[in-house]
């Protein structure tokens, strides 16, 4: 047996490997809080390379950008050329700083019309891989934060804290395959009464459904038969995951698939936030207890 | 001393991803950087173990992707041991070879990576992800393949090791 396994050693390490990953794989999904230890110990030693391989991006820049710039100062004949470049330069700085500022003032004015605790957030990295829509933000548990918090804009939900470290966090962009939220529409969610009827009491529920990541959008699944979904109508938040406050604006309705021979509806969702624009982001501070066990697929 | 370079060459492939392989995402579509050296790495120097560096640059992308861990460990596992059976049995030290190989194990890899998503999770569009970003990931990521191949035809050449030239 063991003159087997020394002859075939590369074969059956091979098959071991995988079933070790295999196990990992399958422990981490069936129950995500008995193997998150693995994932936190892992992002902990990858988080300081992703910061530092973020800095060396900028750094990198930096450096080609002085060096050009230091080489083309010395040709007398280009410096007039160089100044208005520069001051051309300096114009879209200003430029660029007064946009951001109105962002800015925008997004702050969101900060003191709302009730909840926020702190801001800079995006500081993003997804590596194609298959995956996550943000790195520069805040993590020093300024609060904690897995499951909501983050949002003036705009509407971006997402929920995957992970944290002391000072940078990822957020699960909603546009995430892996992301899943209940949501009603904001136009029927006017009519949830309870009403007498006489002989009894008539519910007359809001239209709700799940919206799920599609990596490049939202859909809108399990909404009843019977619901009125129309195009341009505006989904947000339920509540009822136990993450994101109600109300919050998630996107409209581009279009309703509605087959006969299915149990529900789908729709197809155009989400509020351009998720390829965002440069800061809000993360809501709630209290840890409430989000530690949401009604939703923690993956 | 090799298993140094293969570490080296590990941390490269990861700093490329994190960092050149966004800033050069066209249609938010980036090349596989990580798996690049993985296949560069099996079809040039082709050791039997080079399946543990597989699963372990595999495990990185899965930390640094923040995606479910396993899933790119055991697909990039499975590439690097399908990508050495290919290189015995089809492989030649060309370009079209080398494009066919990086094409044909890019889209293994996406392909097995989608499978375990769809095993986790019913609701994964498999075809949908394949045709919109598997094949254009498997087609940019071959279109960089030369870059990789010459690199490490001269880092070969640095340390006396290898196989002949790669042919253009």
């Amino acid at each position: 047996m063991i003159d087997l396994i020394k002859r075939h050693r590369v074969l059956v390490t091979a098959c071991a490997l995988l079933a070790a990953l295999a196990v990992l794989l399958t422990l981490r999904f069936s129950n995500p809080n008995t193997a998150r230890w693995v994932d936190e110990v892992l992002h902990a030693v990858a988080y300081p390379f992703q910061a530092g391989f973020s800095g060396t991006k900028s750094g990198a820049s930096n450096l080609v950008g002085d060096y050009l710039y230091l080489v083309d100062v010395r040709q007398e004949n280009e410096r007039l050329k160089l100044q208005v470049k520069a001051l051309e330069e300096e114009l879209n700085h200003y430029v660029n700083a007064s946009v951001q500022f109105n962002l800015l003032r925008e997004q702050l004015r969101f900060l003191e019309e709302t009730p909840e605790r926020k702190v801001f957030a800079e995006v500081i990295g993003e997804s590596v891989d194609n298959f995956h829509d996550v943000l790195l933000i520069n805040k993590g548990q020093l300024a609060g934060i904690h897995r499951n918090f909501p983050v949002v804009l003036r705009e509407g939900v971006v997402g929920r804290i995957q992970s944290t470290t002391a000072t940078q966090s990822i957020v699960e962009t909603i546009v995430d395959l892996r992301h899943r939220f209940p949501v009603t529409l904001q136009r029927t969610r006017e009519r949830t009464v309870v009403k007498g009827t006489g002989g009894g009491l008539e519910i007359q529920a809001p239209d709700r459904g799940i919206v799920l990541g599609t990596g490049d959008g939202l859909r809108l699944d399990r909404i009843r038969m019977l619901a009125d979904v129309q195009k341009g109508d505006r989904v947000v938040t339920s509540g009822l995951e136990g993450i994101f406050p109600k109300g919050l604006l998630v996107g409209t309705v581009v279009s309703v698939n509605r087959e006969k021979h299915e149990l529900f509806q789908t729709a197809e969702i155009q989400p509020v936030v351009d998720f390829r624009k965002i440069e800061g982001v809000f993360v809501i501070l709630k209290e840890r207890r409430s989000v530690d066990f949401p009604m939703f697929s923690d993956r | 001393m090799k298993v140094l370079v293969h570490g080296v060459i590990g941390v490269l492939g990861l700093w490329l991803q994190s960092t050149v392989a966004p800033s050069i995402a066209i249609a938010q579509i980036r090349p596989n950087a990580m798996l690049l050296t993985l296949i560069v790495l099996v079809l040039r120097w082709p050791s039997p173990w080079l399946f543990v560096y597989g699963a372990l640059a595999g495990l990185a992308l899965d930390s640094f992707s923040h995606g479910m861990l396993g899933v790119y460990a055991i697909s990039f596992l499975l590439v690097a041991l399908a990508t050495r059976v290919a290189g015995d049995a089809i492989y030649e030290n060309n370009l079209l070879s080398s494009l066919l190989a990086v094409f044909a194990m890019t889209v293994l890899h996406g392909g097995l990576a989608l499978a375990i998503f769809k095993v986790l999770d019913a609701g994964t569009p498999w075809w949908w992800w394949m045709m919109t970003r598997v094949i254009p990931e498997g087609l940019y990521t071959a279109a960089l393949a030369p870059l990789f191949f010459l690199a490490h035809e001269w880092l070969e050449r640095r340390l006396r090791w290898g196989r002949e030239s790669w042919e253009m």
